[in-house]
């Protein structure tokens, strides 16, 4: 190979190199933890979604559900998305006190989600809904809800507390923007799996 | 990476577009369309959503193709594969379960 041709192939994004993903380890691990944390879901998905297929009878989510309760959780998740992603690019712009107000703003998106799904637990608690049963017939329906519900508002909640450090550490003037953004990357990965759990779960 | 204003633009229009895409999901969830239609386009719906947070948001179009492909290799092929194995053997129970 003349060096012309291995300069170019050296250049290739699928060279390889020192630096194949051309990015920092921190944020090349943050996308590989996305990766298992994302299967972990799919998992669950599929999970229940074969318990879907067998089952011959499923409970109409509009009568045990208020969809325009779980609607207004799903626009609060995404607002707490863009008002996240904001954060970053005014971290990386070096805006310090922008970023710490957009980072403020999406922890309590993601208050408010929570609440509202305390709320909605509560409720489905005392309709009589548990783990084994529920009222709507398929003993599974109870399971699928609290199982897939309840990973995903830990991962909010998880989201919450890193967001709560970040956002302190930004106001002290203690942050990088890519730790900003790293913490960015989680957060839009919850909201990635509400869309899922939004559709597949409350819609079809 | 994108900043300024007209990062906060690009983010305020994808914030529209996914409030638009619930909206209209919503409105295919209550319709009276065939199941398999209603959960094709559900499903289809779900995924727009989810390249457009990859893509913007989570900043993967500005990424190397090899970190792109190992996301959508990483989670979308696997989930299908997950879910296209075990669907078989669900519809043999479920054909089992309903000719008792």
């Amino acid at each position: 190979m003349s060096n012309t041709s291995a300069a170019h192939a050296m250049e290739s994004p699928w060279a390889g190199g020192v630096a194949p993903f051309a990015t920092t380890w921190q944020k090349l691990m943050m996308w590989i933890f996305i990766i298992t944390d994302g299967l972990l879901f799919g998992g669950l998905l599929v999970g229940y979604g074969v318990i879907r297929v067998v089952s011959p009878a499923w409970p109409d989510q509009t009568t045990v559900f208020d969809m325009n309760y779980i609607t207004a959780m799903t626009f609060t998740l995404i607002t707490s998305s863009a008002t996240m992603a904001s954060a970053v690019a005014a971290a990386t712009a070096g805006l310090k006190s922008r970023a710490t107000l957009f980072l403020w703003l999406t922890i309590a998106g993601g208050f408010i989600f929570l609440g509202m799904q305390a709320y909605e637990w509560t409720h489905i608690i005392h309709e009589g809904a548990r783990l084994t049963s529920n009222p709507w017939g398929v003993p599974q329906f109870g399971s699928s809800f609290f199982i897939i519900t309840g990973f995903h508002g830990m991962h909010v909640f998880t989201g919450v507390t890193i967001l709560t450090i970040v956002a302190i550490r930004t106001a002290m003037g203690k942050y990088s923007p890519e730790g900003v953004e790293l913490a960015g990357l989680y957060w839009h990965f919850v909201d990635l799996v509400w869309v899922f759990v939004f559709a597949l779960f409350y819609l079809i | 990476m994108s900043t300024g204003t007209h990062a906060y633009r690009t983010y305020v229009i994808i914030w529209g577009i996914l409030l638009l895409l619930t909206v209209i999901m919503i409105s295919i969830g209550e319709s009276s369309l065939p199941n398999p239609v209603q959960a094709t386009l559900l499903l289809a719906g779900s995924l727009t959503k989810a390249t457009l947070i990859l893509l913007y948001f989570m900043h993967l179009r500005y990424e190397r193709s090899g970190l792109i492909v190992i996301v959508i290799a990483g989670i979308a092929v696997t989930g299908l594969l997950m879910f296209a194995l075990p669907a078989f053997d669900g519809t043999q129970i479920f054909k089992q379960l309903t000719a008792r």
